[in-house]
């Protein structure tokens, strides 16, 4: 293959992705001044301010709820993907499609769709109260609650399909013959057929908590001013603060702890294959 | 027989319209080297999963020592599998794979160190415990397979095509070690395999099976001189088949001989082909049928040559009626 092919992908992703990354790096590094100009001199003052306490438990909330609706997500997405790669060819097709439907309608949309069914007269709380499992609303919307719904709702697909790939490609003798060997169905789960599908697992979990790490809308939409993420924060600094340098910071320490995930999740992968 | 080791009585297996088995019985004794030989679709590895407790008859039951086991789960059974194909659990070492019967029962780790070692040894894997099966030649995955089931001591040892992935000069050997092994653990083996000439030199007894019913149940020398029908005769080696006073007899190739037997007759070589062993002919009758005639290497058959006319015999006692 020639390598002149690749020149136009190449200028695309430093015009497009390297150098606006590269300036919202050395951005991060400047200063605010007084009328949200920035101020072209080198400090690490906006990274030890983000390490304050108050943007620590932004920080942290981001991650605990990401962690939440990771974890969820993958209680959910397993037996789903189990479920669908266990079907007919046919079958199989279709329940792919209709996990992908979502994304044929507009995000937005979809999250203003959530806050009309958790909202307090919402379609939730009309159900709920209708069959008598409570007698006032529950308040859902704008909690955490509502966020990590929203979140599991968004990336679920995202857990299901590589789950789905690993467990597609497990060999299903190997499941017989553990049975033969006197394994019971729990042995078998957690003996041969979790190993053999953590490479799945792993990837879907990353596939979800990355996005949620760095969810906008979401909390945003549903989680009201209580429920802050670092998405949300970030925006607050480009836009209501006037003060990118400091947005920059918090986006490349976002930034920061999702590489070392990624880096730490292929170390383990790697030394596994050894 | 009485008191058989393994009683298989009226097994019956469908799948939506298609029978896979039908109204199957057999006895097999133990100790023995039992083969279910067969064309592919002839329901022999259904019958060997039905067997091994991964899937349910439709009808009919299964005996073992006298115990009903026909609804009984696979690891509730005495009986393990060698896999086509081995199915090795390709994220453990060789040991652990080994281990893997011994650990679902929850032995003592002593023990299962003890019985791996030994198990090892009988296949001759030693050195190779650590390796991960994706290290391991076509040879030793098919005795890791080997040992991972006879580690615990089944009464019963089910074996699906177990030479099947191998090469020629390979399976030779494997057949050898595998009829050793059989012997001296005098455990009983059940197999199941397309190959009759691997039925033939490894089976003490083997069941002929055509369309999920058991046509002929014998030693070797019973089904390849005496088959039952036309069917049997055909599978078990080449065969010539001739019609003699409204009967069909098969003939083997390597009976039919050059100007001797009871009775004779003169044929047209069309084809000649040597393959080290034999020396392949093909002649036309006069009623136009073809005969194969196996001619062995001795130097006075030699003269055999496309176009020539040659007269053959055999005896009444080579024919088998079908």
């Amino acid at each position: 293959m020639k390598k002149s092919i690749l020149i136009p992908p190449a200028a695309w992703l430093i015009v497009f992705f390297v150098v606006p990354l590269v300036v919202v790096f050395a951005y991060s590094f400047f200063e605010r001044g007084t009328y949200g100009e920035i101020i072209y001199t080198f400090s690490f003052d906006n990274y030890i301010r983000a390490i304050d306490p108050l943007y620590l438990s932004t920080l942290w909330r981001s991650i605990r709820l990401s962690l939440i609706a990771t974890g969820i997500s993958l209680l959910f997405g397993y037996p789903l993907a189990w479920y669908i790669a266990s079907r007919g060819e046919q079958a199989k097709k279709i329940l792919l499609v209709l996990l992908l439907v979502p994304f044929w309608t507009n995000f937005l949309v979809r999250t203003y769709a959530w806050i009309f069914i958790l909202r307090t007269e919402g379609l939730m709380n009309s159900v709920l109260m209708g069959v008598g499992l409570t007698t006032s609303p529950i308040e859902i919307l704008f909690t955490e609650i509502a966020v990590v719904i929203g979140l599991v709702y968004t990336y679920l697909p995202f857990m299901v399909l590589p789950i789905y790939v690993s467990v597609e490609k497990l060999d299903h003798r190997l499941i017989d013959a553990a049975r033969d060997l006197g394994a019971t169905s729990r042995q078998i789960f957690r003996n041969i057929t979790l190993p053999l599908t953590r490479a799945g697992v792993i990837s879907g979990c990353i596939l979800v908590f990355v996005p949620c790490l760095g969810a906008y809308i979401t909390p945003d939409l549903l989680g009201g001013a209580k429920s802050l993420m670092m998405g949300n924060l970030i925006q607050m600094q480009f836009l209501a603060a006037r003060d990118w340098p400091f947005g920059a910071a918090l986006s490349f320490l976002v930034m920061g702890i999702v590489l070392l995930l990624l880096y730490a999740s292929a170390r383990a992968q790697e030394s596994e294959a050894k | 027989m009485e008191n058989p080791h393994l009683h298989i009585a009226g097994v019956s297996k469908r799948y939506d319209t298609q029978t896979v088995l039908n109204e199957v019985s057999l006895d097999i004794r133990e100790g023995e080297f039992f083969f279910l030989l067969g064309p592919s679709g002839c329901g022999k590895t259904t019958l060997l999963r039905i067997l091994a407790g991964l899937l349910e008859p439709d009808a009919g039951t299964i005996t073992l020592d006298g115990t009903d086991i026909t609804h009984i789960k696979p690891h509730l059974r005495d009986v393990k599998t060698v896999f086509q194909h081995y199915a090795l659990f390709p994220h453990m070492t060789v040991f652990e794979n080994i281990a893997f019967g011994l650990r679902m029962r929850k032995e003592a780790d002593s023990i299962i160190q003890q019985k791996v070692t030994d198990a090892v040894r009988m296949v001759a894997l030693d050195g190779l415990e650590q390796r991960k099966p994706s290290q391991l030649s076509g040879g030793q995955s098919q005795r890791v397979a080997l040992a991972r089931a006879l580690v615990n001591e089944p009464s019963v040892l089910l074996l699906d095509e177990p030479l099947g992935a191998l090469d020629v000069k390979l399976r030779q050997q494997m057949q050898l070690e595998l009829k050793h092994l059989q012997r001296r653990l005098n455990t009983t083996f059940v197999c199941v395999t397309h190959d009759q000439e691997e039925a033939m030199s490894l089976g003490d007894r083997i069941a002929v099976m055509n369309n999920g019913v058991v046509q002929q149940v014998g030693t070797p020398d019973e089904v390849y001189h005496r088959p039952v029908n036309r069917f049997v005769c055909d599978f078990l080696g080449a065969s010539n088949f001739i019609e003699a006073d409204g009967q069909l007899y098969g003939l083997r190739p390597e009976r039919i001989r050059i100007g001797d037997g009871n009775i004779t007759e003169e044929l047209d070589v069309t084809e000649v082909l040597f393959n080290g062993h034999f020396r392949h002919v093909l002649g036309r009758r006069d009623n136009g049928e073809t005969l194969r005639i196996h001619l062995t290497n001795r130097p006075e058959e030699h003269q055999t040559e496309v176009g020539t006319r040659i007269r053959v015999g055999w005896n009444h006692a080579d024919l088998m009626p079908l």
